[in-house]
């Protein structure tokens, strides 16, 4: 297996800012070396977790709306430097921004094609990405390193 | 959102390096994004939308188009042909590759007809992030064995709905 695929749901712990939930699903290469497989992030902000079975261990979230996909890689020439295009972009510059922001950031940190696939559950969490920002952004490329370095279960 | 994996190894009569195929399909309330991996690598992508009047269920028997040209008395009956109503857009990757372009008419075909009703889901747009490495248009060679490929992929594609 030259790819594995995990999902995770990341709660807010601080009980002071209250963030909304995030959903990811990454795709990551099993080799963290290699430079020619990219890495797949799909993000779902946003939504309620309708239950909380402690058993399985499962949420179960909204179904929530594609807004921007974006793909990145870093430049062939240059070394530094990465492109990007969006793939299906949205006049909600918030989150357009976002998501190219962080399929960017990946390309410099981990060196190889990074596709970023932002949705979210409702109109009014759109409003909250703005202040959340960082917030997801570094929730996102924890889990990636995570996922990357350590084993196959989280 | 949803999501669906599936990862198999390609047969050695089809592709002798016999690579491995990840598929990863994630739903959403108003699109399917899927991406199709050949040997982990990824590098075209499509989004197909349904387009024209085959969406008209009523028009059709109207305009007189119909599925069996041979059943027809009159020789001006049109035949229905399902594929072009599909309007695919190349958002990445070698705009030539007219291979590519078919297989996601079928991909997108197969979810309309197959997936999509047996999920009970609506029908929605579909994003499809491919390896361009699974059909290339150079390569004599090749050729031989692109529908054996097309029929691997989309039997892969239901195996991962497990229907």
């Amino acid at each position: 297996m030259s790819v594995r695929t995990i999902g995770k749901v990341i709660l807010s712990e601080d009980s002071i800012i209250s963030v909304p939930a995030i959903q990811i699903i990454a795709t990551v290469p099993t080799d963290p070396t290699s430079k020619k497989i990219p890495i797949s992030l799909s993000i779902c902000y946003g939504g309620e977790i309708s239950t909380n079975d402690s058993e399985t261990n499962k949420t179960n979230m909204k179904q929530s709306k594609l807004m921007s996909y974006y793909y990145a890689l870093p430049h062939r020439r240059k070394e530094d430097d990465v492109i990007g295009v969006p793939l299906l972009d949205t006049n909600n510059d918030i989150i357009r921004d976002m998501t190219k922001r962080l399929a960017l950031l990946m390309v410099k940190k981990f060196n190889k094609p990074c596709y970023v696939a932002l949705s979210i559950a409702s109109e009014s969490d759109s409003n909250s990405l703005a202040s959340n920002q960082i917030f997801v952004i570094k929730k996102c490329i924890d889990f990636v390193v995570t996922v990357l370095s350590g084993p196959t279960t989280i | 959102m949803t999501s669906f994996q599936l990862q198999k190894d390609f047969p050695s009569t089809l592709i002798e390096s016999s690579p491995e195929l990840s598929l990863n399909a994630i739903h959403f309330s108003n699109q399917i994004l899927i991406q199709i991996r050949l040997d982990s690598e990824l590098d075209s992508a499509y989004e197909v939308t349904e387009q024209g009047l085959a969406e008209m269920e009523g028009v059709n028997s109207e305009l007189g188009y119909t599925n069996n040209v041979e059943e027809s008395n009159d020789d001006t009956q049109l035949a229905n042909d399902d594929l072009s109503t599909y309007h695919i857009v190349g958002k990445l990757g070698d705009p030539d590759n007219s291979k590519l372009k078919v297989v996601c008419s079928q991909i997108a075909k197969l979810y309309n007809t197959v997936i999509i009703p047996n999920l009970g889901m609506e029908k929605c747009p579909i994003l499809i992030s491919i390896s361009s490495k699974l059909w290339r248009t150079q390569n004599e060679a090749t050729h031989a064995n692109d529908f054996g490929k097309l029929v691997f992929l989309l039997g892969s594609i239901k195996e991962m709905y497990t229907i």
